[in-house]
């Protein structure tokens, strides 16, 4: 009889036991399962942040490298005036499929404030170093806000068009704090030169500027110019800017010496939320 | 007696079968993130998309963990211009996963175009 009692309540006890081990584990489960999609959506954002910034750096159709070694930050810029479509109306599209379609297929909310970006095409750098388009078809570059720290200017254009001539108001200056080189060469490759020479000191806080005009069209110069020095009211800039009717590649490099981290960026921010995690991120292009 | 055995040896045997599906599909997302950062950053979906050529998409999804397939679409204004499949890989799977990103290509003209990569475990076949 006891037998009996005893194999029925360790029977029971073992019962319960394994309910209990039953339900400890389904509830496991389920928290893990709840933890894995937060750190997947942790996982997630960031990926979504670099794709947008990635693309919105490819729609800006410029190539942006920059160095920050001993204390001299090396900014190269490669570019194509004017730009095959206008930036602008491409970022407004990227940003309605962003906004639609993309939001929807990843199953985020997500908001892209590029007003800043859109007024005023330009790219950031922490230092205060600003490359700017004058308007969203890049008919003008205008790269400022190095001075006092802009040491040295390098300007690489490629025209496509015949050298006809060019009206310069430019003085180099022995004594000028800022070091320019210049290589420009027309559609048969012959060097433009700019008050006789390719290289040489300015001083920042002056206005130089050239009107390099080509081979005329009908009754119109083909037209490109370069400004070089104090800038609408900006010391140590340069603006380069087609006037009419020539297409270039421009290269632009400046030296600027810089302490500490730089980071490069487009003023623009992005909302992001799953329901899970919310993220606002600027669009970041690069750091060094 | 019985049924309480019978009761552990199915829970014995659930707690051994039990598929922590979460991390692997967390597993599978990074890998898809990474697999799809690559081939934009690498101007490998841009090539694809101006010269309508997939070889070399095809060559780095083939380099991916045997334990994975893939499935990568190019999209166009939501169409599909372009599909690739990693090989020995058929389309049947239990759980899929599907990630995005976009990219320009630079073409005649800029465009933005979307690559969408399925990814799921080759086991669960």
């Amino acid at each position: 009889m006891k037998k009996g009692y005893l194999i029925t309540i360790s029977t029971f006890i073992l019962f319960f036991l394994l309910i209990s081990l039953v339900n400890y584990y389904s509830e496991w489960n389920y928290r893990v399962e709840r933890h894995v999609s937060k750190v997947k959506s942790l996982d997630k954002m960031p990926f979504l942040l670099d794709d947008v910034s990635s693309t919105l750096k490819n729609l800006m159709q410029v190539d942006v490298n920059f160095t920050n070694t001993n204390g001299e930050l090396t900014t190269q810029f490669k570019d194509t005036l004017p730009a095959p479509q206008n930036i602008s109306e491409l970022l407004e599209e990227y940003e309605s499929f962003l906004e639609g379609e993309y939001s929807a297929a990843n199953n985020v909310e997500l908001q892209l404030n590029q007003t800043s970006l859109l007024s005023q095409p330009r790219i950031e750098f922490s230092n205060g170093l600003t490359y700017e388009y004058t308007d969203g078809e890049k008919n003008g570059v205008f790269f400022y806000g190095g001075w006092p720290y802009t040491t040295e200017l390098t300007i690489r254009i490629r025209a496509n068009k015949k050298w006809n001539n060019t009206q310069e108001n430019w003085t180099w200056n022995d004594t000028g704090d800022l070091l320019v080189t210049l290589d420009i060469k027309d559609s048969t490759g012959n060097p433009i030169y700019i008050n006789g020479s390719t290289q040489g000191r300015i001083s920042s806080s002056t206005l130089n500027e050239a009107r390099i005009l080509f081979a005329p069209e009908g009754t119109e110069y083909p037209e490109l110019r370069i400004k070089l020095g104090r800038v609408n009211g900006e010391n140590g800039a340069v603006l380069i800017e087609r006037e009419r009717l020539v297409n270039f590649g421009m290269w632009l490099t400046a030296k600027t010496t810089n302490y500490g981290p730089i980071r490069a960026s487009l003023p623009a921010t992005l909302y992001l939320s799953d329901g899970i995690v919310n993220m606002v991120g600027s669009i970041v292009l690069g750091e060094a | 007696m019985l049924v309480t055995g019978l009761l552990f040896v199915y829970v014995a045997s659930a707690i051994n079968d039990m598929e922590f599906s979460a991390w692997k599909d967390s597993h599978l997302q990074r890998y898809s993130m990474d697999l799809l950062t690559v081939l934009e950053k690498s101007g490998y979906l841009e090539n694809a998309v101006i010269t309508e050529d997939t070889s070399q998409l095809q060559n780095v999804i083939a380099k991916t963990s045997k334990s994975l397939c893939f499935l990568l679409n190019i999209k166009d204004s939501g169409e599909t211009i372009l599909s690739l499949q990693k090989q020995d890989c058929k389309i049947t799977y239990k759980r899929r996963l599907i990630t995005r990103r976009t990219f320009i290509a630079r073409g005649d003209q800029t465009k933005v175009y979307e690559a969408e990569l399925y990814g799921w475990y080759k086991e669960e076949l």
